[in-house]
């Protein structure tokens, strides 16, 4: 199945390793934006990706405040979402699901299978 | 496919992290914890890519206390500022 991605992430290296790890899967199409607000203008523009990866901590506009953004747009009300982060409490990846994102990666991921994930992410969204 | 794909990003990674331990020293010398939560933050996701665990484990403590409210010690920031620069210095 093809897949077209937008990742958003302020961390070049966190963009640099997801773009080599999310391209190993020959049908995953990526768009990467290096903020909140880069990515609302990819959108806003008319862009329509199957899934949106989001850093949660950034600088200015943050993942949950871009994700409520995003929502206002035509044709992404439900647009599966899955936040990214290296914060591994709990109670902070629950607020991020509470937010409507189908779920959470956390940081470091592993760069052989992120794709794999986000695949299995998408397909229990989907369930 | 090599045996470390990601040997090509890695001295670039270490780049970006040598400034971010200057950074750091210059917030700890500031006691700017905005800066140094930010600078933890982006390492605590970044470094755990390359291999370096120990420097990620560090930056993780460090921005685990600030999501739990806490404020890191001086000597847990001089931690993570002396495994970056041992860590990184056979990518200088």
């Amino acid at each position: 199945m093809t897949l077209a991605i937008l990742h958003v992430d302020d961390e070049p290296d966190i963009r640099e390793v997801a773009a080599f790890s999310l391209e190993l899967d020959p049908g995953i199409t990526l768009t990467t934006a290096e903020s909140g607000e880069t990515a609302l203008e990819l959108l806003q523009g008319g862009m329509r990706p199957d899934v949106i990866l989001l850093d949660v901590m950034m600088p200015r506009l943050d993942g949950p405040g871009t994700l409520a953004q995003l929502r206002t747009l035509p044709g992404l009300e439900t647009t599966p979402v899955i936040f990214m982060t290296a914060r591994v409490q709990a109670s902070e990846q629950d607020r991020y699901l509470a937010l409507g994102a189908i779920g959470v990666i956390v940081k470091p991921f592993d760069p052989m299978t992120l794709a794999a994930q986000v695949r299995a992410l998408l397909a229990e969204g989907q369930a | 496919m090599s045996p470390d794909p990601l040997a090509p990003l890695r001295p670039r990674f270490c780049e970006r992290a040598r400034g971010d331990a200057d950074a750091l020293e210059a917030a700890l010398a500031e006691t700017d914890h905005v800066r140094i939560e930010a600078l933890a933050h982006g390492l605590a996701g970044a470094a755990g890519l390359f291999g370096f665990t120990d420097m990620g484990g560090l930056a993780k403590r460090i921005d685990g206390k600030f999501a739990e409210g806490e404020t890191p010690g001086r000597a847990e920031v001089e931690a993570l500022i002396t495994a970056i620069r041992r860590d990184t210095a056979a990518y200088s």
